[in-house]
């Protein structure tokens, strides 16, 4: 453990360190040591921004190890932007404060909410796409933005359930969030894949819809598949697994759609060893490649 | 503005009733409890995992199918208030000891405000420890007056039962058989970037109750000598050092 301190003093900033149009995966406590023992070449690292809110010890240690050799993105996963409650002003503070002590070159959240009259459910609950509803979320956007002082990507939700009150599409919901607040999108394709299987809807007219040009990062993901009320299949964003070859094939659709662009793996359950999710990531970087390639070649 | 589905959505997500609040439907517009079941199931089994997380020992030595039905009842009354995962199951403790299928374990309570102190002195600041450095210029009787601040991961948890032992649990079942009974205080530190647990004789966490609390060095180690006789005044203090239990000495 020693040979992963740093030196750093907790309060001293980083430089700004941009995320490179590369992949880049989930960081997790398990493999921080393979990583700097490797210098494994990974694009950036992204970290929830609630796993390093406690004051000092391990965590941080290793995330400014990473962070002194990599890019770093923050993902919040607990900001409940989607509730019907204000947003809670010490959880803004703590996040704040993560921010500003990791210089991140990323910081995205969530379309859904997780607090509801003081209990956090501590997971990503669906809203309907209403005018109201959007104008608590844009109320929202806009406190968390200004709090850290910096624009943040909103990631497109997985859903189980339809709101039968919802009056927006999702697609044209998200490009309203980014309209009013000025924020950015995340783009997860395996949550696309999840909600338009889910929902009996296509994943390639979600995405010819999209409104790629605000996207700042994507995230890919794999899922798990159950069956709904009626048989049909229901996949869950499960986050446990490789990233499925329909979600690939998605990614490089996107891709032909925008530009090279930070591509996230993510990997949270049954986390694998190092090695295989490094080649996940190598994966995505060999499309990024293509991708550029493609675009030099129209160019 | 209130927006009634919220509301339902959130209070069907953790109570006995698993129907979807109203609204709330599948792509046919046909109501979808199984839909509907993916999120009461999320939230109970990521908070399930998440007391998993922080409380290793007592899942360890209870076992899986245990642990899980002792979470399900906890997280359901106690669900968390906070997005910060890691400092759930702040009332655990108290919850098992009135956890009646648990009565044949009375240990378990003490156990989990072990790994409670555990989770805290893991995200404790880091600041430096008091060493033999930092004391060496003053004669004894400055030393015996010094008060020293606590370092932000000490925290000692005192039992009827052999709680430091228990400890190991965290890390699978012991090699060695724990005496349940044998009274024991837990000393919990975090020196460097890997959290200790001691295990203290009754006079030793008189010592770190004294000093701990605010009271001179001179007073802890009286204190020690009262509550036992064969308080070793000279092997605490090695101990109180490397453990790194205390800060600094208090600036007057």
């Amino acid at each position: 453990m020693q040979t992963i301190l740093s030196s750093r003093p907790a309060t001293s900033g980083f430089a700004k360190l941009p995320i490179p149009a590369r992949a880049g995966v989930g960081l997790k406590a398990k493999h921080v040591s393979d990583i700097l023992k490797s210098d494994a070449d990974v694009g950036f690292f992204e970290v929830h921004a609630e796993n390093y809110m406690g004051a000092g010890g391990p965590p941080h240690a290793q995330l400014t190890a990473i962070r002194e050799r990599y890019p770093v993105s923050v993902h919040g996963v607990g900001m409940s932007i989607g509730g019907e409650n204000q947003i809670d002003p010490d959880h803004l503070a703590r996040f704040a404060a993560v921010v500003e002590r990791y210089e991140p070159g990323l910081v995205s959240e969530h379309l859904a909410w997780s607090t509801h009259d003081d209990v956090f459910y501590n997971d990503l609950l669906p809203l309907p796409y209403t005018d109201e509803t959007l104008a608590r979320i844009v109320e929202h956007v806009d406190q968390v933005q200004e709090a850290i002082s910096r624009q943040i990507l909103i990631e497109n939700p997985s859903t189980y359930v339809v709101f039968e009150q919802s009056t927006w599409s999702e697609v044209d919901f998200m490009a309203e969030i980014a309209e009013r607040s000025g924020c950015g999108l995340l783009f997860d394709v395996n949550n696309v894949y999840v909600s338009a299987t889910n929902h009996g809807t296509s994943p390639r007219e979600y995405i010819e819809a999209y409104p790629l040009h605000l996207v700042g990062e994507i995230h890919l993901a794999g899922h798990a598949q159950d069956a709904d009320d009626t048989g049909a299949p229901l996949l869950i964003d499960s986050h446990d697994r490789e990233v499925c070859d329909d979600v690939w094939a998605l990614y490089d659709l996107v891709l032909a759609r925008t530009r090279a662009l930070p591509s996230l793996v993510e990997w949270d359950n049954n986390v694998p060893d190092w090695p295989m999710l490094a080649a996940e990531a190598a994966r995505a970087d060999a499309a990024l490649a293509a991708c550029e390639a493609s675009g030099r070649r129209v160019a | 503005m209130s927006d009634p589905t919220q509301h339902s959505f959130a209070t069907a997500l953790l109570g006995g009733e698993p129907a979807p609040p109203p609204g709330v439907v599948g792509p046919d517009g046909a109501l979808a409890p199984k839909r509907f079941a993916v999120y009461r199931n999320n939230v109970t089994v990521s908070l399930i995992e998440a007391l998993g997380a922080n409380f290793p020992a007592i899942g360890n030595f209870i076992g899986d199918e245990n642990f899980t039905i002792l979470a399900r009842a906890y997280a359901r009354s106690h669900p968390p208030t906070s997005p910060m995962m890691q400092a759930y199951g702040e009332g655990f403790a108290e919850f098992i000891d009135g956890f009646e299928p648990l009565a044949h374990a009375p240990f378990l309570g003490d156990l989990a405000r072990v790994e409670m102190a555990w989770l805290s002195a893991y995200h404790a600041a880091d600041d430096p420890v008091l060493t033999g450095d930092d004391m060496a210029g003053l004669d004894e009787q400055a030393v015996m007056a010094a008060k020293l601040r606590p370092h932000p991961a000490f925290a000692l948890v005192r039992s009827r039962y052999a709680i430091a032992d228990l400890a190991a649990w965290r890390d699978g079942e012991p090699g060695e058989r724990i005496r349940f009974d044998e009274a024991q205080s837990a000393l919990v530190t975090r020196p460097l970037m890997t959290v200790e647990v001691r295990g203290l004789d009754q006079a030793q966490a008189v010592f770190f109750e004294s000093l701990g609390g605010g009271g001179t060095l001179g007073q802890a180690v009286s204190d020690g000598l009262e509550a036992g006789g064969d308080f070793d005044t000279a092997r605490t203090i090695a101990l109180m050092l490397e453990a790194g239990a205390f800060a600094e000495l208090e600036k007057r």
